[in-house]
């Protein structure tokens, strides 16, 4: 038996060490700055509060999948058709958490929570409100004609375009299936994945803030925004039960491929209306909706690999990113305009941006907008229809998007 | 820039889309706009078969006695603090413009009613909420 010297090593610990690896191997400079911009992510998830439920735990797997040596997720695994064996005998943690993305179980689950703590109250009482909410589905597919120019692949095209639904766990949804297999049925390679789909998709839902309060000046005259809208109807509880279930059954008749979206929003709802399930309630928006979001976080934040994140194509879908949100803010206070004349004025324009989903920002938006101009004005309730309805809508686009391009 | 898509196609997606997604929402609009009316005509239906027991009661002097110029309440005390029933009546009044009177409050048992809350304190209360849960 040999023992190697005291230098011998220290040099042998350092070859094998993660700093050796990130200065000296050809991706190694490329982790280090991945590692830097999963601290940025941190900084504004955590400092800054941008959405930071998921995108701190996205920014969390970022830092972990590019750590050299770590080997906690292997895209090679899920490239093509995914052998399971392989899977649970060569993966790691991510990889296997990554199932759950990859298999379209995660994001219906997040919406069954996102059901049981939203109200259709408002959207019952004033169907008219999905008017607004299909308008600003309108930034979906605008943008769609952007990515198109930009040279993308139908797929990445759809992907990129969700963005605009402004609902995170649609744009992974919609991401995974369509960037599955690594190349496009036009036999390019994909330039982009899921975890840069949904790195713009939250953080843009993060900026709703900033994004959609200047548009919503912009499109709007003081008089539209002043506008003071009548009491909604009380809505009986035997309507807000059978809501759900009737929306499931339309849907499903119209657009089979956003059942499983809708579907479990739908569940979720019915638990939360019907109320005789409490208990399924309580852990369908809590304890159930918290694991998923971080299993979801995590895995969709280990996709996001050097080479597709520094990469001209990410900034290209950064840009088409707020595009997208853009869009589909105008279209909905356009439509809203719209309905501003048809009814006499007895709409307020304002709520047509809550329309692009983005539950419930939007809507706060929509009430902060219109109170900048009349203090004594509560749009909220008025913008939470649209607003809902928006997340349905979203749910569709999704559908129609799987059923063209995938 | 090349594109993969030609502008035919693209044109195909963005106005399938839109067509579709229009299409499934108005569709939503009519059913849920329907039944919506039903249920609205079967609970007038039921009010207006309630009414003639509620006048009775309305018109019972020890409930509430109401008239043009002034609403007063009278009802146990008991058990409620001072300032909670100044506070009270402070809003009462600003609410009826000084018209309102608090001489007393009492606590029933509570019971949803399914009727129509009071908007604009209703919606004040629940921004002030939505912004302290930061939902």
């Amino acid at each position: 038996m040999e023992i190697k010297s005291f230098s011998e090593t220290i040099l042998g610990v350092l070859h094998e060490s993660g700093i050796y690896y990130l200065f000296t191997e050809p991706d190694g400079i490329k982790r280090l700055i991945m590692i830097l911009i999963s601290f940025v992510f941190m900084y504004l998830a955590i400092k800054k509060k941008f959405e930071p439920l998921l995108l701190l735990p996205i920014a969390f797997g970022m830092l972990l999948t590019n750590l050299p040596y770590a080997e906690m997720f292997h895209p090679e695994l899920f490239d093509g058709e995914i052998s399971f064996s392989n899977v649970l005998h060569e993966g790691g943690l991510l990889d296997l958490l990554y199932l759950g993305v990859k298999l379209q179980i995660f994001p219906p689950l997040i919406f069954l929570g996102i059901g049981c703590m939203t109200d259709f109250g408002p959207l019952i009482a004033n169907p008219k409100s999905f008017l607004l909410g299909a308008a600003a589905q309108a930034g979906i597919f605008l943008t769609f004609i952007g990515a198109a120019f930009f040279g993308f692949t139908p797929e990445e095209c759809g992907s990129i375009a969700i963005i605009g639904g402004a609902d995170g766990p649609t744009a992974i949804y919609v991401s995974t299936q369509l960037l599955s297999g690594g190349v496009s049925q036009t036999g390019t390679p994909f330039g982009i994945d899921v975890g840069v789909i949904a790195l713009a998709a939250y953080t843009y839902m993060a900026l709703v803030p900033v994004i959609q309060p200047p548009i919503m000046r912009l499109l709007t005259t003081k008089q539209e925004r002043s506008v003071k809208m009548e009491a909604l109807r009380p809505v009986s509880q035997t309507e807000k039960i059978l809501f759900p279930i009737i929306v499931t059954i339309v849907i499903n008749l119209l657009v089979p491929s956003a059942t499983p979206l809708v579907g479990m929003l739908m569940l979720g709802n019915l638990f939360k209306e019907s109320g005789v399930v409490g208990r399924l309630e309580k852990t369908a928006q809590n304890e159930l909706m918290n694991i998923v979001t971080i299993f979801l976080g995590i895995s969709v934040g280990a996709t996001t690999v050097a080479d597709k994140v520094l990469s001209p194509r990410f900034l290209q879908v950064l840009l088409l990113g707020v595009v997208a949100f853009a869009i589909g803010t105008a279209t909905g206070l356009l439509f809203g305009k719209i309905m501003y004349v048809v009814t006499g004025k007895k709409v307020n324009p304002l709520i047509g941006s809550a329309g692009v989903s983005a539950v419930p920002m939007a809507a706060r938006i929509s009430q902060k907008v219109g109170s900048e101009t009349d203090p004594t004005n509560f749009l909220l309730m008025h913008a939470m229809g649209p607003n809902v309805a928006g997340v349905i809508g979203s749910a569709v686009a999704a559908g129609v998007l799987l059923n063209i391009i995938g | 820039m090349d594109m993969l898509l030609t502008w035919g196609e693209v044109f195909t997606v963005v106005l399938t889309g839109l067509v579709i997604v229009f299409a499934a929402l108005i569709i939503l609009i009519a059913v849920v706009w329907t039944y919506g009316k039903i249920f609205t005509a079967v609970n007038k239906n039921k009010q207006d078969k309630q009414k003639p027991g509620q006048t009775q009661t309305a018109d019972s002097p020890t409930s509430t006695q109401t008239s043009q110029s002034e609403t007063s309440v009278q009802a146990d005390t008991s058990g409620i603090p001072q300032s909670v029933i100044a506070a009270i009546t402070a809003a009462v009044a600003a609410f009826t413009d000084g018209k309102g009177v608090v001489t007393g409050i009492a606590v029933k048992k509570p019971r949803k009613t399914g009727k129509r809350r009071s908007t604009e304190w209703g919606y004040a209360g629940t921004v002030a909420s939505m912004k302290r849960t930061g939902w």
